[in-house]
């Protein structure tokens, strides 16, 4: 398989302190990639590190097969034939849409006439014809967040970084910008590195995921590979919105606030076991709760419910009154991976 | 007091001292003198010597706005986006030739070495001038941001980025330009001055103060006034469309850009930095003071010139304090109105400062001097205040309506809401929110006002200033006493920004 990147033992440090550490990923050519993680976690140096505006401290950066960052060696950014949208886009205000797009094309030394073809065919891409002559501050934030995106792709580049790209845009924009960007990626077959924080946008786009925290890569793969088998508690947590709740294991069981369950591990003493919302419902039998309180999100209602002095969430079509006695019913066996001891 | 009567009394004295000076040069440049026989401005402008001297005056001008800009330029990028030993200070020393006045810089090196003709002037103006185009330019190379910068990094390497950066400084170092242009074509001191000991090299000041001087002839000096005018407008007009054009970021947080390693280029760097700061500061401040000898012939120019110096004080400060305190009303107005009404305030108010210095004097004299109650005002300092008030208004008001722009208009509705009424709002609330800024407001005019010759030579009560006693006393060769009234100037214009600069608690703004 051939890899748009890849990083084998990477570390960067920042002011003396480590950022990311011992990071290995390889991204195949044409996979649409999201690196995912709370703030703060190393997930923006990391990829100025695959930029090369960070130095590697540590490890080695290989892009399409050739080293671009190792102990020995620093490729200059615009060496590394990239394309990046920072979180706040960067756009440059002193110059118009069209001019945004012509200054790259003009170092690269494009004659006029291809150039005036190759800016309006990148407009076209991002569906900003028309706008060649306006101002930066004329444009919306979806337009904003495009003509960011045009002028990452207007080097013509085999990989594009994406720093919470659609951070800076509303929610309902949102989702229609990252369907945009999937779908411009599908056309032009590039790889794509895309960071973010919110766990719904990066589910919503990606090829595979890679979880990181506090400068570690926990866990690599498909969506819904991880959100069933998350490798650690914070991917539990994080990703797939576990409650973790505290457990007593004997020889055949886990005795839980909301019952006891198999123990396929033979773990002994106290362990921790992870329900998802979509995990628990309402039923007729099952754990006695309070419902704290409660949220609408699409499909039914997510509930705050206490029970047997834990606290749990649980996913219901109908909505349940606050303060309401309720029974939990758990749906599937709860996660407890080799079991995380407390 | 009503929000109406505030407005109302501002705007009076608004028009009053600042505006109707340059109303009443046009009016004397358009329709003549009813009270001489002088020809309106198309006669005395017909004659082909008028057009030399503008020649002069457009090559003086625009080689100085060049080169100060240029210098200015280059000191504030070694200062802002460089790893160059002590920038934090040198960003503060540049502002040094500010407080010494362009003929006292000119003094200084025509006491040390043979300068003279236009290269001489325009050295002068320019190692005087570059402080302006330093601040500006440090001022829009500060916003850059590290993001833009990045993105021009990876898309085209260090050659877009520095592009990118050239752009945004441009409309600044322009703005710095057009300013630099304004006060240099309207200075008659230095061309004067450096004419006096060597060949002459005549500008249209010149020419203004002549024909006052020689004829007698008031409106043809005002009307001969009306080509720098025009020039001094134009220059006006695009600075202000340049201002505020340097903004970088559209949406978002803002990463500062941390500056670049000079590498090899650092011996260099810091020899010219030093070189621009050693000539046009230091080295003139440490002849003064070797030329003064003994500190008892500081102390025998303090005596002989004991009330000009504290006229000098006195008219500096209340010329700062009358700009601010109508400022602070009109500035607001200007602040909170459209863009239309914004601009016909600020042209308004750059009419005195875009003409000849001379011409504005000439103008007040006949204003002022006309008997009555009037006298009263002609007689005493209140000519200088004015005149100063009228003259530098314009860099108050764009001070003080920035800073008061940037006030969140809510805060005074909620004021409002608490009971606040309009004269407390005005008054009392708004400067404690901008008090930077109508501090700043407050230094720049007092500096200004400090340095200003051309104004006051042919004012009575005005000759009774350190400058003026300066430009007296070179003409009768008395080089201790000039030496050692200089250096208390350039003290006494230092040490009220110092003290400020030392207490105020949320710094000083000059943001224009």
């Amino acid at each position: 398989m051939k890899y748009a990147v890849e990083c084998k033992q990477l570390s960067v440090a920042l002011g003396g302190r480590e950022i990311v550490r011992g990071a290995n990923l390889n991204i195949p050519e044409g996979e649409y990639h999201v690196l995912i993680g709370p703030s703060g976690s190393g997930k923006t140096t990391f990829l100025r590190a695959i930029a090369g505006l960070e130095r590697a401290t540590g490890g080695e950066i290989l892009l399409g097969g050739n080293v671009v960052s190792s102990a020995n060696a620093h490729a200059a950014p615009e060496a590394r034939r990239i394309g990046m949208v920072f979180q706040d886009l960067a756009l440059w205000p002193q110059w118009r849409v069209a001019r945004q797009l012509e200054e790259i094309l003009i170092i690269q030394k494009m004659p006029k006439p291809a150039r005036a073809r190759r800016v309006s065919e990148l407009l076209s891409l991002v569906k900003l014809d028309g706008m060649e002559k306006r101002a930066i501050y004329e444009l919306s934030g979806g337009e904003a967040q495009r003509l960011a995106i045009a002028r990452a792709l207007a080097g013509d580049p085999r990989l594009l970084l994406l720093d919470e790209p659609l951070g800076s845009v509303d929610e309902s924009l949102r989702a229609s910008l990252a369907r945009e960007l999937r779908e411009l990626q599908r056309k032009l077959q590039i790889a794509v590195v895309h960071v973010t924080h919110d766990q719904a946008e990066g589910t919503a786009v990606a090829d595979r995921i890679t979880v990181m925290c506090a400068g570690e890569l926990q866990q690599t793969g498909g969506a819904a590979e991880i959100i069933a088998n998350p490798a650690t508690r914070f991917v539990a947590e994080f990703v797939g919105k576990y409650v973790i709740l505290r457990g007593d294991a004997r020889d055949g069981a886990i005795e839980s606030p909301l019952g006891i369950f198999n123990n396929p591990h033979g773990l002994h003493g106290a362990v921790e076991i992870g329900f998802r919302p979509d995990q628990l419902t309402f039923g007729e039998t099952g754990a006695d709760g309070i419902v704290k309180s409660r949220v609408y999100r699409p499909g039914g209602w997510l509930h705050e419910v206490e029970a047997g002095g834990a606290t749990v969430f649980v996913h219901a079509r109908d909505a349940r009154s606050i303060g309401a006695k309720v029974m939990i019913e758990i749906l599937s066996d709860p996660w407890h991976p080799g079991g995380v001891r407390a | 007091m009503t929000r109406r009567a505030i407005y109302i009394i501002a705007f009076i004295l608004f028009a009053a001292l600042v505006v109707w000076p340059g109303i009443e040069v046009l009016n004397i440049c358009i329709f003549g003198d009813s009270a001489s026989a002088s020809q309106p401005a198309a006669g005395v402008l017909a004659g082909l010597r008028q057009w030399t001297l503008l020649i002069n005056t457009l090559c003086l001008g625009a080689s100085v706005a060049a080169g100060a800009t240029a210098v200015g330029a280059a000191m504030a990028w070694c200062a802002t986006r460089t790893d160059l030993p002590m920038r934090g200070f040198v960003s503060i020393a540049w502002l040094g030739p500010l407080f010494l006045p362009a003929l006292m810089l000119g003094i200084a090196w025509t006491g040390m070495v043979q300068i003279h003709g236009f290269a001489a002037i325009a050295g002068i103006f320019i190692f005087n001038y570059y402080p302006i185009a330093a601040v500006f330019t440090a001022s829009s190379l500060a916003r850059a941001d590290r993001h833009a910068l990045e993105a021009a990094e990876i898309a085209g390497g260090r050659r877009l980025a520095r592009k990118l950066l050239f752009r945004q400084a441009l409309p600044s170092m322009l703005a710095a330009a057009c300013g630099i242009f304004i006060f240099t074509i309207a200075d008659f001191s230095v061309p004067d001055y450096i004419s006096s000991i060597g060949p002459k090299y005549n500008v249209y000041s010149d020419e203004v103060f002549s024909r006052w001087q020689r004829a007698g002839d008031a409106s043809g000096a005002v009307a001969t006034s009306l080509p720098p005018l025009a020039l001094g407008l134009a220059a006006f007009a695009a600075a202000s469309r340049l201002r505020g054009r340097s903004n970088c970021i559209i949406r978002g947080r803002f990463h500062p850009a941390p500056p670049r390693a000079l590498g090899p280029w650092k011996i260099p760097a810091v020899f010219f930095v030093w070189f621009v700061l050693a000539v046009s500061f230091m080295i003139p401040v440490g002849f003064f003071i070797y030329t003064i000898g003994s500190p008892g012939v500081a102390l025998d120019a303090l005596r002989e010139a004991r009330r000009d110096i504290l006229n000098t004080m006195i008219y500096s400060a209340g010329a700062a304090v009358a700009a601010l305190a109508i400022a602070l009303v009109i500035g607001h107005a200007a602040a909170r109105a459209g863009r239309k009404t914004r601009a016909a305030i600020e042209a308004a108010a750059a009419l005195p400062f875009a003409l000849p210095a001379i011409a504005l004097a000439i103008v007040m004299i006949r204003m002022w001097n006309r008997g009555g109650a009037a006298d009263y005002v002609y007689a005493s300092v209140g000519i200088v205040i004015f005149i100063m008030l009228a003259r530098f208004y314009i860099f108050s008001h764009a001070v003080v309506s920035a800073g008061l722009g940037a006030v969140d208009p809510d805060l005074e509705s909620a004021a409002a809401l608490a009971g606040m009424g309009p004269a407390r709002r005005m008054f009392l609330l708004l400067p404690r929110i901008a008090a930077p800024s109508l501090l700043g407001a407050f230094l720049l005019v007092f500096v200004l006002s400090m340095r200003e010759l051309d104004a006051i030579v042919l004012i009575p009560s005005g000759n009774s200033s350190t400058m003026f006693r300066v430009y007296n006393a070179i003409h009768f060769n008395r080089k201790e006493f000039v030496a050692a009234l200089c250096a208390v100037h350039v003290f006494l214009t230092f040490v009220p920004v110092a003290i400020c600069s030392l207490f105020a608690r949320r710094g000083i703004e000059v943001s224009l």
